[in-house]
């Protein structure tokens, strides 16, 4: 019985690893301290070293670990990161308002079929809804447009 | 008691703690309704919104969506055999042919009136052993505490569904995330990556929206989930139980709300838990159990009545220990600790209008939840068919303005979408997401614990040991871990007796 190797679960395991790995390199460059007194390298290093023995222990286990098959596209992934990387830029300089509209036009194509009039109609709606509760109601300090 | 209790609610029933009061109910019916969102995602996505608010409405707010996302789950769990939220699965199993039957009306009303029962005796519950509580745990110190962080850790990761391993390494994830920021200890700065915005660490909100909020939505969107509605038209006259339903009310009530009440205090064991040992006693208890699956009444309300039993009683343990059962109380704590208030055994003496205005709010949310679940019924059926287009990208705009408006810079909105990869990644091998919030907020306290009571002690670790509650809690730990490590192997034997005999029948029959 030959085992495959079950790539998904191994690199999730092994991705824990090297977090741990990090830690313990990063925390060791400040003072460890003793029990009694730790300095504030203890805590990561101790840390660390635990999550590479779990990684170690998710290594073993992804050997095992059933086989599932899981659905993936980019389409979703790729919109809906470029909707909130669009409002983390834009909301400082463009105003809620434009960045609002960006977020609900990108998101939407996330999902087909993508209609831009329709997106962008409902992205006016939610940003004068958004303007309304957050900054009139909430008093966030952003300005509705970049002027 | 019932001096504190008026005060309570003279504070629960000023204008801004009704409003949230309100809002909160409603945002849980809501996204209880909705199948695929939770309480949890709502929880985080409002979160913000705690730090414009006195800190007594904003944990009105984020608790009423918990409790009121029970009262809604079970309209989908009926109407459409999907349940809202986890928690109302098995709701499903008699549900739905209820409906199917024609009975759909009495259905959602009586899981109404008994996830009302359930939160009653819950609330009297808790406003009964919350003090009593606390008034034991003022003779705790960092040992204890340590040690009841610690098996309240250990109990979230291992007792859900799927590997306890991973569970574990998620907390483990979540404690190391818990690191960048300053030391508070020695004031210096660990693990910033050189970003300056780093000096605090990750923003609560950031994670909870990201691994909650973001994933879900992704998850969703990849799966292409569309939640499909059967709008149906519920008259009140179809809602009137006969004497029969009736008859088969109170006792399946009240042994759901004493297991939920019961099963929500212990640290680790939510909702679910509580809906799924009710119905498994119910069935024990039952004279007829082959009438269960085909629309038992009893089959309904005693896990409405267990799991909002179980909400309620959850805050037991949070609000006289300050050691949250599972991540939507952590959230809840952590919102108490934006405002610079740790629960403790102090708590309810130090801040009885909050405590006593939380419980307050209960009974009021309660009936306002009974008042939104039974006569506006229909609202929440039409509401079932809102379009997941239109829904989304609402939800992602929330995220990103409520991310955005806790310190006003765009850094944070890019850490949510980092996490919500995370989370999504997570949900697809099966990585349980609920613990790394548990170790984040955990974290520190575990942390700050475990060093005080080793300057205690001059680094003796047998002080964990020495102290017999401490001790205790210990033991309930490592037990807890030895059970589900046996678990594990006996699954995996069973696994590689089955797979090792399909080959050997494989291999005979060519």
């Amino acid at each position: 019985m030959s085992r495959q190797i079950n790539w998904p679960e191994l690199l999730a395991a092994l991705a824990l690893g090297a977090i741990g790995v990090f830690m313990v390199l990063e925390g060791s460059e400040f003072s460890l301290g003793s029990l009694k007194r730790m300095g504030p390298g203890y805590m990561p290093v101790a840390i660390g070293v635990a999550l590479i023995g779990f990684s170690a222990g998710l290594v073993i286990e992804s050997g095992f670990a059933a086989r599932r098959p899981f659905p993936f596209s980019w389409r979703p992934v790729l919109a809906v990161s470029a909707s909130m990387l669009f409002f983390a830029a834009a909301a400082r300089p463009l105003g809620l308002i434009p960045a609002t509209m960006g977020v609900v036009v990108l998101a939407a194509i996330a999902a087909a079929p993508f209609r831009p009039l329709r997106a962008a109609l409902a992205g006016l709606v939610i940003a004068a809804l958004g303007y309304l509760v957050f900054v009139l109601g909430l008093r966030i300090s952003l300005n509705p447009f970049w002027w | 008691m019932l001096d504190s209790l008026m005060q309570g609610f003279s504070a629960a029933l000023s204008l801004d703690a009704l409003l949230f009061c309100f809002i909160g109910v409603t945002v849980g019916t809501f996204v209880g309704v909705l199948p695929g969102l939770g309480a949890l995602t709502a929880i985080s996505m409002l979160l913000p919104l705690t730090y414009y608010l006195d800190p007594m409405v904003g944990l009105i707010m984020l608790a009423g969506i918990f409790y009121g996302a029970q009262y809604g789950s079970s309209t989908a769990a009926i109407l459409l055999n999907i349940p809202g939220t986890a928690t109302a699965a098995i709701t499903c199993l008699d549900g739905y042919p209820m409906a199917r039957n024609g009975r759909a009306g009495v259905a959602l009303l009586m899981t109404s009136i008994a996830s009302f029962a359930g939160g009653v005796f819950a609330i009297c519950a808790l406003m009964l052993f919350t003090p009593a509580l606390s008034q034991l745990a003022l003779s705790f110190n960092s040992a204890e505490y340590f040690a009841a962080m610690f098996l309240g850790l250990i109990a979230a990761s291992t007792l859900g569904v799927g590997s306890p391993m991973k569970g574990l390494a998620m907390v483990v994830l979540g404690l190391a995330l818990a690191i960048p920021g300053t030391d508070i200890n020695s004031g210096q700065m660990r693990f910033t990556f050189g970003y300056f915005e780093m000096a605090e660490g990750f923003q609560l909100v950031a994670i909870a929206m990201g691994l909650f909020g973001v994933s879900e939505i992704l998850s969703m969107l990849i799966r292409r989930e569309r939640p499909k509605v059967l709008a149906k038209h519920i008259t009140y006259r179809s809602m009137l139980p006969t004497r029969d339903d009736w008859s088969r009310f109170s006792w399946p009530a009240a042994r759901g709300a004493v297991i939920g009440s019961i099963i929500g205090a212990l640290p680790g064991s939510g909702p679910s838990m509580a809906t799924f040992v009710s119905y498994a006693v119910e069935r024990r208890a039952s004279k007829d159990p082959s009438r269960f699956g085909k629309g038992a009444v009893e089959g309904i309300v005693a896990p409405e009545s267990a799991n909002n039993a179980s909400v309620q009683a959850a805050f037991i343990p949070t609000l006289s220990l300050g050691v949250p059962g599972d991540a939507v109380m952590a959230i809840l704590l952590g919102a108490l600790m934006i405002h610079g208030i740790i629960p403790g055994p102090e708590f309810i003496d130090q801040q009885p209008r909050l405590f006593w205005g939380l419980v307050a709010s209960f009974w009021i949310g309660n009936i306002a939840l009974l008042v939104l679940n039974v006569p506006l019924i229909g609202l929440w059926i039409r509401l079932l068919s809102v379009p997941y287009r239109i829904l989304y990208p609402t939800m992602l705009f929330l995220i990103c303005i409520g991310v955005y408006s806790v310190r006003g810079n765009g850094f944070d909105v890019g850490v949510t979408l980092a996490f919500g990869l995370i989370g999504m990644v997570m949900n697809m091998l099966n990585y349980p997401t609920a613990p790394v919030l548990l170790g984040f907020i955990l974290g520190p306290l575990v942390e700050e614990h475990f060093k005080r009571a080793l300057l205690v002690s001059r680094g003796d670790l047998a002080i964990f040991i020495e102290r017999p509650i401490s001790a205790g809690l210990l033991t309930c730990a490592a037990l807890m871990l030895a059970l589900s490590i046996w678990q594990a192997l006996h699954a995996r034997r069973k696994r590689l007796a089955r797979e090792a005999a399909a080959v050997t029948e494989r291999t005979e029959s060519n």
